[in-house]
């Protein structure tokens, strides 16, 4: 019986139209996943689309949107008699309660799992695909299919749809079904971001009811050799997360199968009986009073009224309103708990960063608002079957319309409002109430955020009653808001074609909305027109009554119009037409779309066209640099007067000299260039391109001066809202943007090696080779230029300040523009960039170097610590590795746009969104201000005065001795206890972005610009090294480093000048050492045993450590090589563990270096004090591929 | 007046509901009767315009109520077949409402017809209780209630009775009987009582067409002296069915009373009786079915 009730079951469930979209939208969803580049889930460059991670990762993420899918299907075992009303038939049949439930709930699951094995096939369809790029695929292995969903999908499935099956059945209503649904995603979402810090991992890996957390920590730091040929072993936290939520699906449906009833729920019988009672009691009838009614427009009004009222009231009570509401306060809540944390350090809670959090924390919630509250409203009466009385009223159509989208428009505000007191509550609560900033709430949250879902509201009425049917509406809603996803993708990407597009409003405390709003705001008017037309015909096809067939419907809405209707569409029309014209001639004539692929073939062109001739032709070197710029803040325009002076450092003539310019699809203009002793000038007009044949050709050591004029003036807006680097207030403009290179540009060529492969250009090594003596002599950032001599006079309006690298020699105010005459005395690289904003200014000084920071007034905060940052690391660095080469230090604020800082000569750019608003005040957080400060101040050395060599390792000799710099002066400052918590985050970030790694791992060495290693890799290794070889040795070999290779260009120094010296600094013995640690990928790992103390007659304790250990070597793409270990590392007693808040110097009984091999090591201890926790490098100084078991607690026998 | 010329209605699927319906409707009590599925809501509805007819026209008043929907939702009371409630909406709430949507937007006025339609319908002690409780009988009171908000002129009742309690209905037909006879009263029934008891003039439909018009008692009249009955075992209905041309069998205390239409005395022990109105409506339903 059992068995022929779940064949039934299935039978019935798999030829449902759900099961068949589920199946198809599931196995598309992945089949496109494998076929097109833009959608990817676990695969990058060089792991397979179908590699092992990438099956996993694609089918255990779908695995939570596949909650959908049990919550129609098992909802259905329980709700389909009650909605057919065959439950009475159904549940008098001779069947017993189990085999009958059991049956249909395991014939249902079936159909569920079946569905989503939908997944699996669409992935090993689509990697079959032989349009496939073949490197991207890897073999057919099937198993990885079979294990996934068996261990991670089906038991997702089985958790979560015993959820939803409990609901149903409890509830009896798909809609709460729905609800519960909407819940256990968001609740997931949030918890998922509250405990997103590592040191939630174990306990997340345990309980996440997805299994993802454990996933996660066993591939976190996979490379791409593992990603692409191992499948995750079945063991440890994994099977028990398995067993724990298998268990719980089983039991969650257990029970509830054995809760269910098969009697109907009793109605409620106490109020129909009194009212029956008292209706029976005939009364004596009067005659009815005269009432006239009227027809007016004021009635029609006093109708529009009451019928919005009535419905805001009928959507506030719903119960799905209440949910939506909890559950958007929930999620505005859980981004408002940690706001931009870096490093595990928050933001303040300034009203910018509050807004921007909301917006991103309501924009789903009011999109599923629009989709779902427009079917309910559109389809009450006839819902409720009140639709036939209603009609008959002579109540016009567009009371009905309007009032609907009306109170559909108040539940969105009460929505945005709620968000909104969240924020407020969240200001008010961390003591920002005087921060509190109501017109950019207003501004940004109701005047761009709210409006664009009134326009969404609108669209998602119209299609409802176009579509004659609840749900066809709010599918075709939910696939027009998933064309609106991938709609760039598409190459519809013009915002003038897609409803509701608008350029996004970025927030900046400096600019305000900027130019954004104003775009933005003329998209809200031209789609708002727009909107206005999709409402009266929505209320033309407003159909009472009978439902009649959609061609009937369609016909009818072109007679009868009435000349209000008719009026009010021309208007619109006319609205519509003038603004889209306005528009059009920002975004087409005025500016420029370039769709990502045209941007695309233009760089693909370019290389095309010149690199073969360009690329290694010689061409004189830029020496001298005289820049002029008037910057006018409120036109967005910069006027530009350069000046370089070019010799040729070659060996033969130069007949030809090519410089180039930025495309004019930046909006760069060139009026006028003219090169010394120019014969003819040959214009690419495309690309910007001036190929000028000299006269005679140019000798060697000759100098030629050449002269030019740029102007940048960004008219109007943009399709995307335009560039960031010219604005009201808070201008960064780069001196690329505006000045020219000479000879090919390598940055212009399409970089991306997928990209490449798909236009058939061949790789392109990221950087040369360590070995190529042919970029010896060129430095990594531009081979036109060594270091230069510089000046510039930059002017302003009146109220901002204008900066840029060098000393002010002169300031002066002519006819109301400021002017400021920078020159530098030293040279420096050829890379400098102009800010122009309202400043305030604090200043300081460091010995004679004035220290200062210009920032935007609110943002005081952080000032202080970045002074002294400024001076802690003058301090260190000067005596460490040689004198500061400048003056003057400054730091810079610039808008939110961007939010990174970046060293230029003796100025340091800082953007207003990291270290300005950073809450550094609890001094258990990382004070990432003072470290990034200190690492800016570094480049002044490491950069500005040893510049690497344009190959391979470049930036080991910038970034990484950057970040050692900065370690260094936050360790005297903060203790080396602190540095901990700071290198477990950058030990952690390496291993996790060497498995996205798309080419190969490259040693420090041979660092390719690859931020995982140069940054994070770098901080670590080099702190490694300072530890095992000291302090004074390493400082030793950073000052001769300086000494020797300050400025020098002739070679630019390498990575093995670095190495070089600290062996030489380290002697032999450390030779080995730092080999292991800067020219090859060494691992190691080390645990901790176990630690148990015994208490000695003489009160002391005997305590006994037991360590594991071992080291590896990886190849590029992390093939390991097991090496034989012998190394001092450290070993530490301690009376707190170092991960806790609080931990400092004080809890530290003994830390000190014991010799450990690869065999398991047992170290003694005799301690005054009982230590309760004890390790091998527990402050993560090694690059240990699991760093979360270094420590133990001790017991105590 | 209403008037409806040539009337047609074929839905999407292909079913015929309406096929050249001429009726005219005096002021007074008019019973539309006719079995389920014969058209008589699509009818309503159409008059009642909440469906375009397929061809047709349709006046009231000199209102073209095709053309102009608006003008006779004006003047219209509505009491659809079948129809639900909101949750959560008293009686007197949602009747005031429907007051509103009806143009009564004077807030005395429109409170004092509000309350007087309550007392009439005899809801006004139960008017803050939800509709949602209500039973049948009540839910149609309502539906009466709110159908005369307005002082409509044209007044349409789609089966109003049908599943009301024996006590319900009577309850319901003096409601009705109350309306005054200065308007036009449709009510569409299968029931044949509910047209004999309320209506001055009648028509019955059946397959879409009118197939008799006119007022109960001068139709009865047309009957006289052809009806025939007959007490009979159950076993000989068939008997008799194959023999005569009988209209209708009805068990009565276990025998089968058979009647049948006939000019001449059929024999065989039929006696003639009186004919009623249902007689009409089944000879006619007979007749009409034999035709197609």
């Amino acid at each position: 019986m059992f068995g022929k009730i779940a064949w039934f079951e299935l039978r019935y469930q798999i030829r449902q139209p759900v099961f068949i979209v589920t199946s198809l939208i599931f196995g598309l969803l992945t089949f496109l996943s494998v076929t097109i580049d833009n959608i990817q889930i676990g695969s990058s460059d060089a792991v397979h689309v179908n590699s092992p991670f990438a099956v996993m990762q694609t089918l255990a993420i779908l695995s939570i949107f596949g909650m959908f899918i049990p919550v129609s299907i098992l909802a259905n075992v329980v709700l389909r008699d009650h909605e057919t009303k065959m439950a009475g038939i159904m549940h008098s049949l001779p069947v017993g309660k189990y085999p009958y439930l059991i049956g249909r709930f395991t014939g249902a699951f079936a159909a569920v799992a079946l569905a989503f094995s939908m997944t699996a096939a669409g992935m090993a369809l689509g990697s079959a695909m032989w349009w496939l790029d073949p490197e991207t695929v890897g073999p057919f292995r099937p198993g990885d299919y079979l294990f996934t969903l068996a261990v991670i999908a089906i038991p997702n499935l089985l958790a979560m749809g015993a959820i939803f099956f409990a609901v149903a059945t409890a509830t009896r209503s798909l809609m709460l079904t729905y609800v519960a649904l909407v819940a256990v995603l968001i609740v997931y979402l949030v918890t998922s971001r509250m405990f997103s810090e590592p040191e939630f991992r174990e306990i997340r890996a345990l309980l996440d009811p997805f299994g993802l957390p454990a996933l996660g920590n066993i591939t976190r730091y996979w490379t791409v050799l593992e990603r692409n040929t191992q499948m995750v072993p079945f063991e440890g936290m994994l099977v028990w997360n398995r067993l724990i939520w298998t268990g719980f699906g089983l039991a969650v449906s257990a029970l509830t199968i054995w809760r269910f009833s098969f009697a109907e729920r009793a109605p409620r019988k106490a109020d129909k009986a009194k009212g029956e009672a008292l209706a029976a009691a005939a009364a004596v009838v009067p005659a009815l009073p005269r009432a006239r009614t009227h027809h007016a427009f004021a009635d029609t009004l006093a109708q529009f009224r009451l019928r919005t009222w009535f419905e805001v009231k009928a959507g506030v009570k719903n119960l799905g309103f209440l949910v939506l509401l909890a559950l958007g306060a929930f999620n505005a809540l859980g981004a408002l708990i940690r706001i931009g944390t870096l490093y595990g350090t928050d933001l303040y809670p300034l009203t910018r960063t509050v807004v921007e959090l909301l917006n991103g924390a309501f924009s789903v919630v009011p999109l599923i608002v629009s989709v779902y509250f427009a079917g309910e409203l559109v389809w009450r009466e006839r819902q409720a079957r009140f639709n036939e009385i209603i009609d008959a009223t002579p109540t016009p159509n567009w009371v009905f319309v309007l009032s609907k989208f009306a109170a559909m428009a108040l539940v969105l505000m009460m929505l945005m409002g709620v968000g909104i007191l969240m924020g407020l509550g969240v200001q008010i609560f961390r003591g920002f109430a005087h921060e509190i900033e109501f017109g950019v709430y207003v501004r940004y949250l109701l005047g761009v955020t709210a409006l664009q879902f009134l326009l969404f509201a609108v669209l998602s009425m119209f299609f409802q009653v176009m579509a004659g049917n609840k749900y066809l509406g709010m599918l075709i809603m939910v696939g027009w808001l998933i064309l609106t996803m991938v709609a760039g993708r598409l190459g519809l990407e013009d915002n003038l074609l897609l409803y509701g597009g608008s350029p996004d409003v970025p927030l900046s405390d400096m600019n305000g909305l900027g130019h954004f709003g104003p775009a933005n705001a003329w998209f809200t008017l031209y789609w708002g027109f727009m909107a206005i037309i999709l409402m009266v015909l929505a209320q033309r096809g407003w159909t009472r009554g009978t439902m009649a067939p959609l061609r009937q419907r369609l016909s009818s809405l072109g007679r009868g119009w009435t000349g209000v209707q008719r009026g009010l569409v021309a208007l619109c029309l006319v609205g519509f037409a003038v603004t889209g014209g306005y528009i059009f001639y920002n975004t087409h004539i005025l500016n420029e779309i370039v769709s990502k692929k045209e941007g695309e073939t233009f760089r693909v062109e370019y290389e095309r066209k010149y690199r073969a001739a360009l690329e290694k032709l010689p061409q004189p070197r830029i020496t001298d640099v005289r820049t002029d710029a008037d910057i006018f803040p409120a036109d967005r325009r910069m006027e530009v007067r350069g000046h370089y002076l070019l010799e040729n450092r070659t060996g033969g003539d130069i007949p030809v000299i090519h410089v180039q310019f930025q495309p004019p699809m930046t909006g760069l203009e060139v009026p006028s260039l003219e090169l010394q002793n120019a014969g003819t000038v040959d214009l690419d007009a495309t690309y910007n391109l001036y190929s000028i044949t000299l006269k005679t050709p140019m000798k060697p050591g000759e100098r030629l001066s050449l002269d030019y004029v740029t102007r940048l003036h960004y008219q109007g807006f943009d399709n995307d809202g335009g560039p960031t680097d010219l604005v009201a207030n808070g201008s960064f403009i780069n001196n690329i943007a505006v000045t020219p290179a000479i000879g090919f540009v390598d940055g212009m060529m399409l970089q991306g090696r997928a990209d490449r492969r798909k236009y058939d250009l061949p790789p392109n090594d990221r950087m040369a080779a360590l070995e190529d003596e042919s970029q010896w002599h060129n430095n990594y950032l531009r081979s036109d230029s060594d270091f230069v001599t510089f000046e510039t006079t930059v002017s302003t309006s009146e109220d901002q300040i204008a900066m840029a690298p060098g000393y002010l020699e002169k300031e002066w105010t002519d006819k109301g523009r400021r002017y400021f005459h920078y020159k530098m005395d030293a040279p420096i690289l050829h890379f400098y960039s102009w800010l122009s904003a309202r400043y305030t200014v604090k200043q300081d000084k460091w010995k004679d170097v004035d220290v200062s920071v210009l920032y935007h007034a609110p943002h005081a905060y952080n000032v202080d610590r970045m002074i002294r940052a400024v001076k802690d690391s003058l301090d260190y660095f000067s005596n460490a590795f040689g004198p500061y080469q400048h003056r003057q230090m400054r730091i810079l604020e610039f808008p939110a746009y961007a939010s990174f800082a970046q060293s230029f000569p003796n100025t340091v750019p800082y953007s207003e969104a990291i270290g300005f608003v950073a809450d550094v005040r609890d001094p258990n957080k990382i004070d990432y201000v003072y470290y990034v400060t200190a690492h800016e101040v570094a480049h002044q050395w490491w950069a500005h005065q040893v510049m690497g060599a344009n190959v391979q390792g470049a930036t080991l000799l910038s970034e990484s001795l950057s970040q050692y710099s900065a370690l260094m002066v936050m360790e005297k400052t903060y203790g080396p206890d602190k540095i901990r918590r700071f290198l477990k985050y950058e030990l952690d970030s390496y291993l996790r972005a060497r498995g996205g790694e798309d080419r190969e791992e490259q040693p420090l060495a041979r660092v390719e610009n690859q931020q995982y290693i140069h940054y994070r890799k770098g901080s670590v290794a080099l702190y490694f090294l300072r530890d095992q070889l000291g302090e004074d040795v390493v400082n030793r070999a950073l000052a001769r480093l300086v000494q020797e290779t300050k400025y020098k260009s002739d070679p630019y120094p390498r990575s093995t000048d670095l190495i070089r010296l600290l062996k030489e600094e380290a002697g032999p013995g450390k030779a080995d050492l730092i080999t292991d640690t800067l020219e090859k990928i060494t691992l190691y790992d080390l645990k901790a045993v176990s630690a148990s103390a015994e208490k000695q007659d003489d009160g002391r304790y005997k305590l006994a450590l037991t360590v594991k250990a071992s080291k590896v070597e990886a190849d590029g793409q992390g093939k390991e090589t097991k090496l034989p270990l012998s190394l001092p590392i450290d070993i530490g007693l301690f009376t707190a563990s170092p991960g806790d808040d609080g931990f400092d110097a004080s809890k530290v009984v003994i830390l000190e270096k014991h010799p450990v091999d690869d065999k398991t090591t047992i170290i003694e201890f005799v301690t005054d004090k009982l230590p309760t926790h004890a390790g091998i490098d527990p402050y993560n100084k090694l690059i240990d591929r699991n760093s979360d078991d270094n420590i133990v607690k001790v017991e105590v026998k | 007046m209403l008037s409806i010329k040539d009337l047609s209605h074929i839905y999407g699927n292909g079913v015929q509901a309406l096929s050249g319906v001429n009726l005219t409707v005096p002021r007074g009590m008019f019973g539309l009767l006719g079995p389920n599925g014969a058209g008589k809501s699509t009818l309503m509805r159409t008059v009642a315009t909440l469906q375009q007819p397929t061809a047709g026209q349709i006046h009231f008043d000199g209102i073209d109520v095709l053309a102009d929907p608006m003008a006779l939702r004006r003047t219209l009371g509505y009491l659809p077949q079948e129809f639900g409630v909101y949750p959560r909406i008293s009686a007197e709430d949602m009747l005031d409402h429907l007051a509103v949507l009806k143009g009564l937007t004077h807030a005395k006025e429109r409170r004092e017809v509000v309350t007087a339609l309550l007392q009439q319908t005899n809801l006004y002690p139960v008017r803050k209780k939800a509709l949602a409780g209500y039973s049948g009988g009540m839910r149609q009171r309502f539906g009466i209630a709110q159908a005369l908000l307005g002082e409509p002129k044209l007044i349409i009742v789609d089966e109003p009775t049908a599943g009301l309690d024996p006590e319900e209905r009577n309850r319901f037909h003096n409601l009705l009987s109350e309306i005054g006879e200065n308007v036009v009263v449709i009510l569409s029934t299968h029931i044949v009582e509910d047209v004999a008891d309320l209506c001055q003039n009648m028509a019955i439909i059946v397959g879409g067409r009118i197939v008799a018009e006119g007022e109960p008692l001068s139709l009865i009249e047309g009957m006289r002296g052809r009806i025939w009955r007959k007490v009979v075992d159950k076993a000989e209905v068939a008997d008799h069915q194959a023999r005569h041309q009988v209209i209708s069998t009805r068990l009565f205390a276990g025998r089968s009373v058979v009647h049948v239409v006939s000019d001449n005395d059929p024999g065989d022990g039929f006696e003639p009786v009186p004919g009623s109105l249902e007689d009409v409506y089944f000879s006619t339903l007979r007749a009409s079915r034999a035709a197609a």
